[in-house]
């Protein structure tokens, strides 16, 4: 008996998911100053008092029903549940109120495609200002976020704090640079939402020298990109490097080494002492100049 | 001395009442400016190795102008020339290595004007890369300014300009003559790229077109090392001097064209570029050769050419199949060939100084690389939205990829084909979910798992695997918890190279933030790499069959307090610990810090910071160093307020 109901709650559950919600109109920004007094204020002046929606059933209604959507089940009944709150939605449909004015250009354009849409992540978790009032005061198209870069994004990546605490690391911690230097967080069809098509653009925005064109390439770096002997983030081996000895990160490639590089000598234990030129040689197919 | 001085400067804060607030004066000329700055010093005092404390944090004593922030905007919102401006700088003086300063002004729908300075000290010396051979200290700087007209209209316009300079003091080795030697090498590198492009809207469509130049220079110049002109086997790099200087102009051209529908994104993208390099090198180098000092000049010239043509594109789309069931899928496709040949002539001068006679032997040398390189990728996802908090993520990734390198010889203008590519093919599949059960939790966890046909070197994985799981729980209105878990796993399982790479990481924090002045952070997070490959080497004359190993295991914990001991003191604490226990690189890091900010006044406060580095190494106890950081200075806010 157990065992059969149980399919057909989880049917009714389903059903009822499914209903639609009941229809809601459009009240109007003075009906909502009637209670909320204190956000009427905030609002007055700011970006938001005069946005209003292009397209749609919402066409031409502006204010706070713009964002929050149609108002006139929350005047019957106020309740949270009877409005859009930006805190009890789905994060889809919360960014989705955002993004039918903020997508219609870059960088939003592409959030519905990005790794936070998918692990519904929305915008207004990072993009909500100090406090509420800040957030309805707002009067230009300033930064709103939550917080500074990279503690705002520590706060869901935490395993990257621990990653630029490394002796070896690109300097984020100091804010010189950004994670939104290399991610876009906004979203984008790159793998890890990086910048540009493949890792090694992303590197040679900075390190333009390893970029190349060279005349002779070292071409482990087109094949896989630099993620092959670094770690982007941090790292305890000097230079990022995925190995703290060089000698033996080369090796794992280069195992035919000719006889003489005998490893008991120190020249030869340290591999970028001859072959310098690493990333690609202008001068020397054994990249040693 | 540190502590007394804490302690009195907390007296000093505690001895006032909470200061009056006061309205803030009417806005002048209509323009509303707020804005603050901190100034003040540095001192650092550091023991054992400098050189490693200077790698790991560039910090000397000094003067500091820190965290500028200006912000103008009219009095009525909106209007006049700019709805804002904002300017924020930091880290200028002479006391730390990075320096940043950014503008921006705009006004809505008419222009959005930015411009951005970046400038930052390398400095790396360290004996554990290259037998300390290669230490140098750069200044790296980054400057930018974009405007974009009419933004958000139909019809935008934008133009850019970005200026990267990389100069100062560097050493590098070289080959010569079966010796090898230190050079010094002070950079020398800069790069410039223009940009102006329109981008044409009419909903639902949208046309984007950019072209870009982009020119890089680089004019190193190579001297003999004057603190180590010897080389290893006894000869001696008497004087001379290499010039090498290279160009490579890139045009970029980007077109994109775009469809919004309700229901269906279109997005197309074509990226043409042709980077043309060109390099000429000159050498007139001087060796001494053996015991007896015999006299050798090198003169050497060569021409180096080399070009890369590249096409970019991909097709992506966005359906929503229902209401709940949303396709994303993208064709991508690159493909460039890299040709790049050196032509070198020049003699070798054996100089007999007694008999003033000499023997020049010739060198001629010609030869180059091509570099084939195809990819095409087709990659779907598709998300199903089970019910309000939770969905089904799942995807698929194919990916077809031709290699091919080889060296070559062909003369100027004869046409080089690409080698016979090694071709590699992927399949990798995704699954996963995204749970919200309510206001305050939730979760998200995948899974990736994929496989190649060939490997084109012997660390490029056959066999692939990642499971990620992020969760936050956020048990009161000011309590936040978050933890994660990455495993990953590589493999190339090929006899003879047994690549294997284990990636764990487990990571969890706390945030307490009960006000802007009263925040408990804490967190720990644990790293284990554990990765093997099997390597051949010499080793006194034999050949040697071993493993590359890399074992880390990385303990990081960090807690951070920010709590207001008064109306007018705000004190901070805070302490980090990296501990490695992993058998590659067993270190330990120590850093705890304090700091506290005291308002004397309406508008002006003072803030003093302390922190100590203790790291150590237990393989390369030379590179350990211990320092002090103590610093200070006077933070003024504006009559009209904080930004």
């Amino acid at each position: 008996m157990r065992r059969t109901a149980v399919p057909w709650l989880l049917l009714v559950l389903w059903a009822g998911l499914w209903a639609q919600s009941p229809q809601r109109t459009y009240v109007g920004s003075d009906t909502c100053a009637g209670c909320h007094t204190e956000h009427s204020e905030w609002l007055r002046g700011s970006v938001h008092e005069k946005a209003a929606l292009a397209s749609g059933a919402a066409k031409g209604q502006s204010g706070c029903e713009s964002c929050h959507g149609p108002g006139s089940e929350h005047a019957e009944s106020p309740s949270p549940k009877s409005i859009i709150t930006f805190r009890l939605e789905p994060a889809s449909q919360r960014s989705g109120r955002c993004l039918a004015c903020h997508g219609l250009a870059q960088p939003n354009r592409d959030f519905r495609r990005g790794g936070h849409a998918a692990g519904r992540v929305a915008c207004n978790d990072c993009h909500r200002g100090r406090n509420s009032e800040s957030f309805h005061r707002l009067r230009a198209a300033a930064d709103t976020l939550r917080g500074a870069q990279p503690a705002l994004c520590y706060r869901c990546h935490t395993a990257r704090r621990a990653d630029f605490a490394l002796p070896s690391r690109h300097p984020a911690p100091e804010g010189h640079i950004k994670c939104s230097d290399c991610h876009q967080p906004h979203g984008n069809y790159n793998l890890r939402q990086l910048r540009s098509r493949g890792v090694e653009e992303v590197c040679g925005k900075c390190h333009e020298d390893k970029q190349g064109p060279f005349l002779f390439e070292h071409p482990v770096g087109r094949a896989s990109g630099c993620l092959t002997c670094h770690r982007p983030h941090g790292s305890t081996s000097p230079k990022l490097l995925t190995r703290v000895d060089v000698r033996w990160l080369c090796l794992e490639c280069h195992s035919n080494t000719p006889s003489f590089h005998d490893l008991s000598q120190a020249r030869y234990r340290n591999c970028t002492v001859c072959h310098v030129r690493i990333h690609g040689s202008n001068l020397n197919r054994r990249l040693l100049e | 001395m540190v502590g007394a001085f804490f302690i009195l400067l907390m007296l000093l804060c505690g001895a006032g009442g909470p200061a009056a607030g006061q309205p803030p004066p009417a806005p002048a000329g209509g323009i509303q400016t707020r804005g603050e700055f901190l100034a003040g010093g540095q001192w650092v005092g550091s023991g054992g190795s400098q050189a490693s404390f200077f790698t790991d944090r560039y910090l000397r004593s000094g003067f500091n102008l820190d965290a500028v922030a200006l912000d103008f905007r009219p009095a009525g919102g909106s209007g006049g020339r700019f709805d804002f401006a904002t300017l924020h700088g930091s880290g200028f003086g002479n006391a730390q290595p990075y320096q940043n300063a950014d503008f921006r002004a705009a006004r809505r729908r008419l222009y959005d004007l930015r411009a951005g300075y970046r400038r930052f000290q390398y400095f790396f010396d360290l004996p554990s890369l290259a037998l300390g051979l290669h230490p140098e200290c750069n200044v790296n700087r980054s400057s930018q300014v974009s405007l974009k007209l009419f933004p958000e209209r139909a019809a935008a316009f934008h133009v850019g300009y970005r200026r990267n300079q990389q100069y100062g003091t560097a050493f590098t080795t070289s080959q010569l003559i079966l010796d090898t030697f230190q050079l010094s090498s002070p950079r020398r590198l800069a790069s410039d790229e223009f940009r102006f492009g329109a981008e044409l809207r009419r909903r639902p469509f949208s046309v984007l077109i950019e072209q870009s130049f982009v020119r890089f220079r680089d004019d190193t110049q190579f001297f003999p090392s004057l603190r180590n002109p010897d080389g290893f086997i006894g000869n001696r790099l008497a004087e001379g001097q290499r010039d090498l200087p290279t160009r490579i102009l890139t045009p970029v051209t980007r077109l994109l064209g775009r469809r919004d529908g309700v229901r269906h994104d279109l997005t197309g993208r074509y990226i043409y570029s042709k980077a043309d390099f060109d390099l000429h090198r000159f050498d007139s180098l001087l060796y001494r050769i053996g015991a007896a000092r015999l006299p050798v000049r090198q003169i050497l010239s060569s021409t180096g050419v080399s070009e890369k043509p590249s096409h970019l594109g991909s097709v992506t789309q966005s359906v929503e199949l229902t209401d709940r069931l949303t396709l994303h899928h993208q064709f991508f496709f690159n493909s460039y060939t890299i040709t790049g040949l050196l032509d070198t002539t020049g003699v070798l001068r054996m100089i007999n100084e007694r008999a003033n006679q000499s023997l020049d032997l010739p060198v001629e040398e010609r030869g180059g690389t091509v570099t084939g390189f195809k990819l095409a990728r087709n990659h779907m996802d598709l998300e199903l939205t089970l019910h309000r908090s939770l969905s089904l993520l799942g995807g698929y990734r194919y990916a077809d990829r031709h290699l091919g390198y080889a060296p070559h010889t062909s003369g100027p203008g004869a046409s080089v084909s690409a080698p016979r590519p090694l071709v590699t093919i992927s399949h990798a599949s995704s699954g996963g979910f995204a749970w919200i059960p309510s206001e305050k939790a939730r979760l998200r966890a995948d899974v990736e798992k994929s496989t190649s046909s060939s490997a084109f070197h012997r660390i490029e994985p056959l066999d692939s695997f990642r499971w990620r799981m992020r969760g936050e729980f956020r048990p009161a209105a000011r309590l936040s918890v978050s933890g994660g878990a990455v495993i990953a796993n590589n493999r190339n399982g090929t006899p003879g190279v047994n690549y294997d790479l284990d990636d764990r990481n487990y990571s969890a924090q706390a945030v307490y933030a009960y006000s802007e002045r009263f925040l408990l952070t804490g967190g720990y997070n644990f790293h284990q790499i554990h990765s093997s490959t099997d390597v051949r080497f010499f080793l006194a004359q034999r050949l040697t069959t071993g493993a590359s190993l890399y074992e880390t295991d990385t303990h990081v914990a960090h807690a951070d307090l920010l709590f207001p001991a008064g109306p007018r003191l705000t004190l901070s604490a805070g302490y980090q610990l990296v501990k490695d226990t992993g058998a590659s690189l067993p270190l330990l890091i120590h850093h705890p810090r304090a700091g506290l900010t005291c308002r004397i006044g309406e508008n002006v406060s003072i803030e003093a910071h302390w922190q100590h580095r203790s790291y150590k190494e237990r393989l390369f106890a030379f590179q350990d160093y211990r320092a002090q950081v103590l610093s200070g200075g006077l933070r003024i806010t504006l009559p009209g307020g904080r930004p």
